[in-house]
């Protein structure tokens, strides 16, 4: 299955470039505009975007005017808003937005919310690829090389959690929070014999990558 | 208790109290000469009496007549003359009497003269006059009695009848004097009412003048009062509403670089990267950071400027500044391509040199990043009006009113690639106002703007 299409609209340049490479690095096929007439233009190409994170304050066309052509042409949005009053907030609810997101805003809660779109939305897709693996969530299965490997469902998940952050760090505490759930009473030394399994059943010693002081990363290559 | 009631309660009292001393004295005189003119008509009617009678006694007495031939005679020329209630007597005996009353138990004669008496009996007033006659030496008392009962009934009818037309003249006296009262004091109340809305936010409501007195005046103070309260409350409402926008832009304002050094951050941090990405990465931040710092300052001289402060302004030759202007410009000027044309028909002019300097600039600055390559700015000063003058893109009609607003920017990503923070024409709006001077835009797309710093000084 190919990979999520997703435009994102967002006028501050630097802002833009953080947001198009972690998704990118995440797995995403981005596209990305500076202004609401570059994204109208590329909506009316192409309406083949799994989702779309907007700035509300965009020059020209604004986020408001943008959704409306967005929800014309299907595309669930995420707003990006710096505006962290109630007001806006329901007003981009209300005309249709999906979700929204306030700056400044952490890179993988940012992930964490266009996953829950694109799955609420049936557009999540379900075949994750990482370097030599395949992991399908469907069957709960993991191929490495066309071959499948058996793994335990909390090794499984691990895995996924690292798959869908790909090339992101993730720390022990939130992987532990992410698979075994907050109120799991155990130490993250859990998460490291998990990893080591992993790495062990996988021969993934390189691609998950240990970064100090943070937590884990699994990478592409 | 309402003061209408209680000027009315008062006013009543003093007519109560002057109409029964009134109707007291009244009643009193005209008891007393009642009962003169009764008390004189019995006099009368007695002397009278007497008179007949002993002028009929002596001439028809004979000296040899007995005792009781005498009585008979007293006895049968009394009841001649006698008309209504008279007594006869001879000391002790009763010689007649067509009443009831034995005079002597109230009024026992002795002397000649006249006398009377008003006593109580039986439950009636009767006023008894009497006098001694002598009469070949026999003594006679001749009484004459009436009845004066009807001289103090009288009083007392009238009595009632008074006390009657005093509670009319009350009862009316009042209804007018409260419903006057009230007519007069509703003013009070409607001042009274207003004051209370005053008093509880309500600031736009007045009182309508109707009347030309100390009241009307009141009134008239009293809306002059609200005017200037509800003018002073709008101003607070309206500078703490600006103050509140001004909080919420900046912050807006912080979020942005906020979010890009954040982002860039977390991505260092976490994100696989080359290194030439991890260079991009951290130039990013850099720069949010200068921007922020730029941020910083120019929100402290808005914030001193605002603020007012101890700024001296002298006489200075207009020449001279629009030469340090030019001067500062032309390194700006000329790096956009851009040709700065000046103009100077002022003379001197109170000012802050540095302010008006970097009013100039921001103006200029302005004007060269809406003009292209190859164009003219013009900088004319003549009057009162310092114009600045470029032939760049231009401004819709619409976003003219809100481009003095801090951190307003009609093209924010282009404003922001051009180092801009949105601080600049409220700056200039500031520094415009310490110069008791106001800016003019007038600006049409794809022609040119117009920015006017018109002076509003006696020259």
């Amino acid at each position: 299955m190919a990979r999520n299409r997703i435009l994102v609209v967002e006028d501050d340049e630097s802002i833009n470039k953080v947001i198009v490479k972690n998704l990118t690095a995440a797995g995403y096929a981005v596209f990305s505009c500076l202004d609401g007439e570059q994204a109208a233009k590329a909506v009316s190409r192409d309406t083949d975007f799994d989702l779309a994170l907007l700035d509300v304050m965009l020059p020209g066309i604004d986020g408001f005017a943008l959704l409306g052509i967005l929800r014309h042409a299907e595309i669930p949005v995420i707003f990006l808003t710096a505006k962290n009053d109630v007001e806006s907030k329901v007003r981009g609810l209300r005309e249709g937005a999906d979700d929204y997101i306030v700056k400044p805003f952490e890179v993988l809660e940012l992930l964490v919310r266009i996953e829950k779109v694109l799955e609420r939305t049936g557009k999540l897709r379900q075949v994750l690829e990482v370097g030599p693996l395949t992991i399908n969530l469907l069957e709960r299965s993991v191929r490495q090389d066309g071959e499948e490997i058996p793994l335990k469902p909390m090794e499984f998940d691990l895995l996924v959690m690292l798959a869908k952050n790909k090339n992101i760090a993730l720390s022990r505490e939130r992987l532990l929070h992410g698979v075994w759930g907050v109120d799991y009473q155990g130490e993250t030394r859990t998460v490291d014999v998990h990893i080591a399994q992993i790495r062990k059943k996988l021969g993934l010693n390189e691609q998950i990558r240990t970064i100090s002081k943070l937590g884990y990363r699994l990478e592409d290559a | 208790m309402r003061l209408w009631l209680k000027v009315s309660l008062i006013a009543l009292i003093l007519v109560v109290l002057a109409t029964g001393a009134c109707s007291l004295i009244m009643l009193i005189r005209s008891g007393e000469s009642n009962l003169a003119l009764s008390v004189e008509n019995t006099l009368t009617n007695q002397q009278v009496r007497a008179a007949s009678w002993s002028t009929a006694m002596t001439s028809e007495l004979d000296s040899q007549y007995t005792d009781v031939a005498r009585r008979s005679l007293a006895r049968y020329l009394i009841a001649k003359f006698a008309q209504g209630n008279t007594i006869l007597l001879s000391g002790a005996d009763t010689i007649y009497n067509s009443t009831s009353i034995d005079p002597k138990d109230y009024l026992p004669i002795t002397a000649g003269s006249q006398q009377y008496v008003v006593a109580e009996i039986n439950g009636r007033s009767m006023l008894l006059a009497g006098s001694q006659i002598t009469i070949a030496k026999t003594d006679y008392q001749l009484y004459a009695v009436s009845d004066i009962t009807p001289v103090y009934t009288g009083v007392e009818t009238m009595a009632y009848q008074f006390a009657l037309i005093n509670a009319c003249i009350l009862a009316l006296a009042g209804g007018v004097l409260m419903l006057l009262l009230r007519a007069v004091l509703r003013p009070v109340q409607t001042l009274q009412k207003n004051t209370a809305y005053l008093a509880s936010g309500v600031y736009n409501r007045r009182i309508e003048i109707l009347q030309d007195d100390e009241i009307g005046e009141l009134a008239a103070d009293f809306n002059r009062m609200a005017d200037a309260v509800e003018t002073h409350v709008r101003a607070l409402k309206e500078e703490a509403e600006r103050r509140t926008m001004f909080m919420s832009a900046l912050t807006h304002e912080m979020k942005t670089p906020i979010t890009g050094i954040s982002g860039n951050a977390q991505t260092l941090l976490g994100t696989k990267m080359t290194e030439e990405e991890r260079e991009d990465a951290l130039i990013a931040i850099n720069n949010e950071c200068l921007r922020m710092e730029r941020l910083s300052q120019k929100l402290m001289q808005l914030i001193v400027l605002r603020q007012g402060g101890e700024m001296e302004r002298k006489p200075a030759s207009v020449s001279d500044l629009l030469e340090n202007v030019y001067a500062s410009a032309t390194g700006l000027i000329h790096q956009r391509g851009l040709t700065l044309h000046m103009q100077n028909e002022m003379g001197t002019l109170t000012m802050e040199r540095d302010l008006l300097a970097s009013l100039l600039l921001n103006l200029i600055d302005n004007a060269g990043k809406a003009s292209r390559p190859g164009d003219t700015i013009e900088v004319l000063a003549c009057g009162n009006v310092i114009s600045v003058r470029d032939h760049g893109c231009g401004m819709p009609r619409e976003e003219l009113d809100k481009i003095t607003q801090p951190f307003y920017r009609i093209d924010r990503s282009r404003a922001k690639k051009a180092g801009g923070i949105g601080l600049g024409l409220a700056l200039a709006e500031e520094i415009a106002r310490l110069h008791e001077a106001r800016l003019e835009f007038e600006s049409e797309p794809g022609i040119g703007t117009t920015v006017k710093v018109v002076f509003e000084y006696d020259s």
